[in-house]
C-alpha cells in the first residue's frame, strides 16, 4: 500500500483506508489498539471512511456562475488605477473562456465583420459598369481571325521572299556554270608539254554533263589569251587588272605543276571563275577533283553545288581592301 | 515595448497574491480560477447546501481578496489562508443563523430530516450515502468543518489546524470522534453488521422451519 500524501503510517485512518482488521500486523495493531477498542468499532469506521470517500468523489461539484467572475474583475479594475493596455487583456475580453463560442465578443464581430463583407460582396458585383470615358481604348482592335489571317499573310510573304532569294541563286549559278562551260569549251587551252611527250594535248571537258576528256591539237599555252593559269593556293595574289578585264595572263605559268592546273576562265560576269583540274600527263584527263565557281566537281562526275555564290563584283570592297592591305 | 503580459498558469499561489497585491489583474483572474470552485463548494458544503448562499459567500471572499489583499501574508501559504478566511465567514454565518433560529424559532430548511421509516432501503448504497449525508449534517460546526476539509478537500492535519486555528491534536480527536459517531450511527452498513444480521434472518428462518 502506497502512503497518503496527507496521512502517515501513524494514523489511524491510514489503516481504515488500507487495511482489514486480521491483515493488521502486530505493530499496525498497537497504533490501531491506541483508539480503537474492538474489532467491530475498527470495521464501522471503516465503513465510514469508505462510504465518506466515494460520496465525495460521486458528487458532483458545483462551477461557479461566469458572470461572477466578470464583475469581480470589474471591480478590480475599479480599485486599480488605471494602467497599460496588454494585448492579451484585449483577448481575454474578446475571447472569454466563461462565455460559449457564439457568445464571446471576438466570434460576434468575426461574424458582423464577415456578414458586411458578403453584403458588400453581392451588393457590388452586378456593377462591372465603368464610365468609358475614363478607360484607354485599342481603337485598332482586331478579332482573332483577323489577326490570325494577318499572321498567316506575313508568314507566306516571308517564305515567298525565301523561295525567290533561293531561286535566284540557282539561276545565278546556272548562269555562272553555263558561262563558265562555254568558256571551258570554246577556249583553246594550249599546255607546254614536255619534250618527251608523245602528243601535244589540251584536256578540257564538259564536267557538267560528261567527264569524258577532249583532245584538242596544237594547243599551246602562250596562245592563251584569257585564261589565268595559277596555282590554287595563290589565287588571291592575282593582280587587280587581271580581276579588272577579265582576263589575265599570268607569267609564272612555267611554274605550274605538271599533275595540277588551275585554269580561271574569267568573264565580265564570271570572275570569280575557277577551274580547278588535274591532268595526268599520260592520259591528260581529269582524274581528281574540279571546282568550278565553288562547286566541286568530283572525279565520278557528280557535283556538288554549294548554296551560295559570289561574284567578284560583290567582292570587290573586299578585294580593295586586301589590296589595300598588301 | 512589451505588448503581450506574461502567462500565470505555472505562477504559485503565493507569487500570484503578490502580483494581485501590486495590482495585476491576469493574477487575480489566475487566483479566482484556480480557488473559486473549491471555495464555492467548501462554502456549499458548510452552509446547508445552500447554492446561493454559497455564491455570495464565494463573491465576498473574493472582493475581499480585491479591496485588502495586503492582509493576505505572502510568507503564509496561501490555501491554508484562503481556508482560514472561509471558516471564519461560515462562523459568522452560523452566528446570525443562531440569532435568525432564536426569532423564527424553526429549523433550517436545508437541513434534512432523517426518515427511518425505510428499512427495506437500508442495504441499498445510495441509502447508505444518504444516511451519511445526514448524519454529516448532524455534526457539530467545528467537526463537519474538520471532516470536510479533512476528507472533501483532503488537507493535511496540519493545513486544517492552520485553517482552524487550532492544534493538530484537537484536530485529530476530532476527525477520530467523527469517525467514531459516524460509524455507531451507521453500523447496521458496516460488513460485520450485515454478516451479523443475515446470521440473524437464518438462525430465525430454521427456527420457523423447525
Amino acid at each position: 500500500m502506497m502512503e497518503d500524501r496527507n496521512r502517515s503510517k501513524m494514523d489511524v485512518e491510514f489503516y481504515l483506508l488500507n487495511r482489514d482488521y486480521n491483515e493488521l500486523t502486530i505493530d499496525e495493531l498497537a497504533i490501531v489498539k491506541e483508539h480503537v477498542e474492538s474489532e467491530q468499532e475498527f470495521n464501522e469506521m471503516k465503513a465510514v471512511v469508505m462510504g465518506v470517500g466515494n460520496i465525495f468523489k460521486e458528487e458532483k461539484e458545483l462551477e461557479p456562475n461566469p458572470a461572477i467572475k466578470v464583475a469581480l474583475l470589474k471591480e478590480f479594475d475599479k480599485q486599480q488605477p488605471a494602467g497599460a493596455y496588454w494585448l492579451n487583456g484585449i483577448f481575454v475580453s474578446l475571447f472569454p473562456k466563461e462565455k460559449k463560442l457564439f457568445q464571446k465578443p471576438g466570434m460576434q464581430l468575426i461574424g458582423l465583420a464577415a456578414s458586411v463583407l458578403l453584403i458588400v460582396t453581392i451588393a457590388f458585383n452586378g456593377n462591372t459598369e465603368m464610365n468609358n470615358s475614363t478607360l484607354a481604348q485599342n481603337e485598332d482592335f482586331k478579332t482573332e481571325e483577323e489577326a490570325f489571317e494577318e499572321h498567316s499573310k506575313i508568314e507566306k510573304d516571308q517564305a515567298n521572299e525565301e523561295k525567290n532569294l533561293e531561286k535566284n541563286d540557282l539561276q545565278s549559278t546556272f548562269e555562272l556554270i553555263e558561262k563558265e562551260i562555254e568558256v571551258a569549251t570554246l577556249n583553246e587551252v594550249e599546255i607546254e608539254e614536255k619534250p618527251e611527250s608523245v602528243e601535244n594535248k589540251v584536256t578540257t571537258t564538259d564536267f557538267m554533263y560528261d567527264a569524258q576528256p577532249i583532245e584538242s591539237e596544237d594547243a599551246d599555252l602562250s596562245s592563251v589569251s584569257d585564261a589565268d593559269y595559277r596555282r590554287n593556293d595563290n589565287i588571291l595574289n592575282e593582280s587587280e587588272e587581271s580581276f579588272n578585264n577579265g582576263i589575265s595572263k599570268d607569267k609564272e605559268k612555267g611554274a605550274m605543276s605538271d599533275d595540277k592546273l588551275v585554269i580561271s576562265a574569267i568573264t565580265p560576269a564570271t570572275a570569280e571563275v575557277v577551274e580547278e583540274f588535274s591532268m595526268e600527263d599520260d592520259e591528260g584527263y581529269f582524274a581528281e577533283d574540279v571546282s568550278v565557281a565553288g562547286a566541286l566537281v568530283t572525279g565520278n562526275n557528280s557535283i556538288d553545288l554549294p548554296v551560295n555564290t559570289r561574284t567578284l563584283a560583290e567582292d570587290s570592297d573586299l578585294i580593295g581592301i586586301l589590296y589595300t592591305a598588301m | 515595448m512589451k505588448l503581450v503580459k506574461k502567462s500565470y498558469t505555472a505562477e504559485t499561489d503565493e507569487n500570484l497574491m503578490r502580483e494581485v497585491i501590486k495590482g495585476n489583474n491576469l493574477a487575480f483572474s489566475e487566483i479566482y480560477d484556480r480557488w473559486s470552485k473549491p471555495m464555492l463548494n467548501y462554502f456549499y458544503k458548510m452552509l446547508w447546501q445552500d447554492r446561493e448562499k454559497a455564491e455570495d459567500f464565494m463573491q465576498e471572499i473574493f472582493t475581499k481578496i480585491i479591496h485588502k489583499p495586503q492582509l493576505y501574508n505572502p510568507s503564509r501559504a496561501f490555501k491554508t489562508w484562503i481556508y482560514s478566511v472561509a471558516n471564519n465567514m461560515c462562523k459568522n454565518e452560523y452566528r446570525r443563523a443562531e440569532v435568525r433560529k432564536g426569532t423564527s424559532n424553526s429549523l433550517h430548511d436545508n437541513i434534512i430530516v432523517h426518515d427511518s421509516s425505510a428499512p427495506d432501503k437500508e442495504h441499498d448504497k445510495n441509502i447508505f450515502n444518504d444516511r451519511l449525508k445526514e448524519e454529516l449534517e448532524l455534526l457539530s460546526e467545528n467537526h463537519k468543518k474538520t471532516f470536510i476539509l479533512r476528507f472533501k478537500h483532503d488537507l493535511s492535519i496540519k493545513d486544517i489546524a492552520e485553517i482552524l486555528e487550532t492544534s493538530e491534536g484537537t484536530v485529530k480527536s476530532r476527525i477520530f470522534y467523527t469517525l467514531k459517531k459516524l460509524g455507531k450511527n451507521l453500523k447496521e452498513f458496516s460488513p460485520v453488521a450485515k454478516t451479523i444480521m443475515v446470521g440473524v434472518c437464518l438462525i430465525e428462518l430454521v427456527q420457523y422451519i423447525i
